[in-house]
This record gives structure tokens, sequence and C-alpha cells, in this order.
């Protein structure tokens, strides 16, 4: 007998993410999405939302560029390392794929001397 | 003159008087949050069963000092209309014990509704709280610079942690909205699995590989 396999369908996972348009209000920014004090104590669902936006708004955005000197200008690197630094054990490790893909964005090519300083 | 509805409003008292109420609103403790995340069914469920244990083993001891009495009235010789009455006063003290069980059972989840009513509605207006200072924000250029000047996102961000505001996906939208960004739907990025959800103790050497890979591949 031929045991038929069903073969499971590929599904595509849709989140939502806060990606359209571009980082406008940079105070707002950098005191209300980038603040690790706040949205530490949230769910890793929210977290994970929180980064993956980041990601996307450097990466696959239409206004990726301009997106990407908002961050350099919001020192986003150095508060990404800083996280690292202060919540190793805390953090999950399904940030680190948004995290390596804002890092690997925000940097120069080649690295500039601010951002090995950090 | 004639002034619009955003001068209108920004003639009331300016943001500084907003930003003080946002202070000033009914803030939702840890407790309350705590009081959430705990009344599931579930927990109620389990409330429920520990109770009757309690209840139960507390008449199981009551039948065992019966037990005990109905013994000690036999070796007197004693006749069985004391230990009737005993039983009877053992069935009251039971009946009374699941009265007070019960009443205290409903006063908690009475308190315990209560209490998730008002976060409930504290959390929606802490929501029309931000929400209105975002239009303002978005109707009147002067009120973005009053924003600045008293450094009223850095005063939110603060409110917001000393207050423990509920950190769910509706107050992260409203946060971005301040950024300029809305909300859209698309593929992720990365589809991670479930065992990447728990907190890792080699997250920094594995972001340490990542960052020295691409270094060198920078150079």
């Amino acid at each position: 007998m031929i045991t038929s396999e069903k073969t499971k369908p590929t599904v595509l996972k849709l989140t939502p993410t806060y990606a359209d348009g571009v980082v406008a209000n940079l105070p707002a920014f950098i005191n209300l999405i980038l603040n690790r004090r706040i949205w530490k104590k949230a769910s890793f669902q929210v977290q994970e939302i929180l980064f993956e936006t980041l990601a996307k708004l450097v990466t696959t955005h239409e206004h990726a560029a301009f997106n990407v000197i908002r961050f350099r200008s919001a020192n986003v690197m150095e508060k990404l390392v800083m996280m690292f630094q202060q919540e190793e054990r805390s953090l999950p490790l399904s940030l680190a794929p948004s995290f390596i893909t804002i890092i690997r964005h925000i940097m120069t090519d080649p690295p500039c001397a601010e951002d090995l300083s950090v | 003159m004639r002034l619009g509805v955003p001068d209108l409003i920004f003639n009331l008292g300016g943001l500084s008087n907003i930003i003080w109420f946002f202070a000033m609103l009914l803030v939702s403790h840890k407790d309350d949050i705590d009081a959430l995340a705990l009344f599931s069914k579930e927990d109620r469920q389990e409330e429920r069963e520990k109770k009757k244990e309690r209840l139960e083993s507390e008449n199981e001891e009551g039948k065992e000092r019966l037990k005990e009495t109905e013994t000690a009235t036999e070796k007197e010789g004693q006749t069985t209309t004391t230990t009737t009455t005993t039983t009877t006063d053992a069935s009251e003290q039971s009946e009374t014990l699941e009265e007070e069980g019960g009443d205290d059972e409903e006063d908690e989840s009475e308190t315990r509704r209560e209490e998730i009513e008002h976060s409930q509605d504290t959390i929606e207006k802490q929501r029309h709280a931000v929400r209105l200072l975002n239009v303002l924000l978005m109707h009147n250029s002067r009120n973005v610079k009053e924003m600045l000047d008293i450094s009223g996102y850095e005063l939110l961000s603060r409110i917001i942690r000393r207050h423990n505001w509920a950190l769910d996906e509706t107050l992260l939208a409203l946060l971005f909205n301040f950024v300029g960004l809305q909300k859209s739907m698309g593929p992720s990025l990365r589809a991670a699995p479930n065992e990447m959800l728990r907190p890792h103790p080699q997250l920094s050497a594995y972001v340490y590989e990542g960052v020295t890979y691409l270094l060198s591949a920078c150079q």
C-alpha cells in the first residue's frame, strides 16, 4: 500500500510591524522607542515586533538610507551594544537576528573609527 | 480672529497641562496588572479546587473527631443520643464552614472583578490620553515646539515607566505613531522557532560572532 503523506503547506508568517513611514521625530524615537528601560518589562512578542520593525526600517524599507542616517544620529549602535552588555542573560535568542541585521546596516563600509570604539 | 479647533485646544493651557494630566491619571499599579494576569479562568478554577480540598480536609478532621467521640461513648456505655447530637453539631459546623468559604470566594471574586474593571478603565484612559497628545502634536507645530521645550517625550517615557503602564501592542503602535510610523502587515524577516523564545545565556557570544564576521567581510 502506498501511504499518502500529506505535505504541510508553507505558511508565510505575517507579523504586524510599524514600518510604514520614516523616522521623522528623533526625540520621540530616542525616548519612547529606543528606551530599553520601558520595553524590557514587555512580553517577548512585543519586544520581537519592536526589533523586527527596527530591522525592517533599515533593510527592506523604501527609505532605508534615510532611516539609517536617523539611526546613526540616534546612536542605535551604542544602545544595542550596551543592551548586550547589561542584559546578556535575560535577552531572548530570537531577538539576535534582528540585532545583527540592524548593526550590519548601520555600520559603514569600511567601518569608521566611531563604530569600532563603541 | 477666529481660532481653529487645534488652536483652541492649544490655548486651553498648552501641552504642559496635558503632561501633568498624564501624571495625574489613575495609575495602573503593578498589583492591578498582576491581578489582570492572575484572573484567568484556570487560576480561578485552581483556587476553587484548593479551597475545596481545604474544606474537605477540615471535614475529615471533624469526622475523625466524631469517630473518636463515638468510640469513647461506647466504651463508657452511654446512650447513643449524645453521639447523634455530636454528629448534628459536626454537620452544622461543616455546613457553616462551607457557607463561610462560599461567601469568601464570592467576595474575593467580586473584589477582583472590580479591580480588573478599574485597571481596564485606567488602561483605556491612558490610551485615549496618548492619542489626544498625538493629535495635538499633529495639528499644531507650536505644540511640537512646546513638547521639545519641556522635554515632553522624556517626561512621557518616565511616566510610562514609573506608573507601570501596560506594555502591549497598542501602546507600541501609539508610540510608533509619535515617531511617524504606521502599522503595516508584511512577511517577517525571519521566522523564529519556539525554542528561540527563551533567554539564551550565550547570546552575546552569538552576536559577537556575527559582528566579527561582518567586520572581516568589510575588510
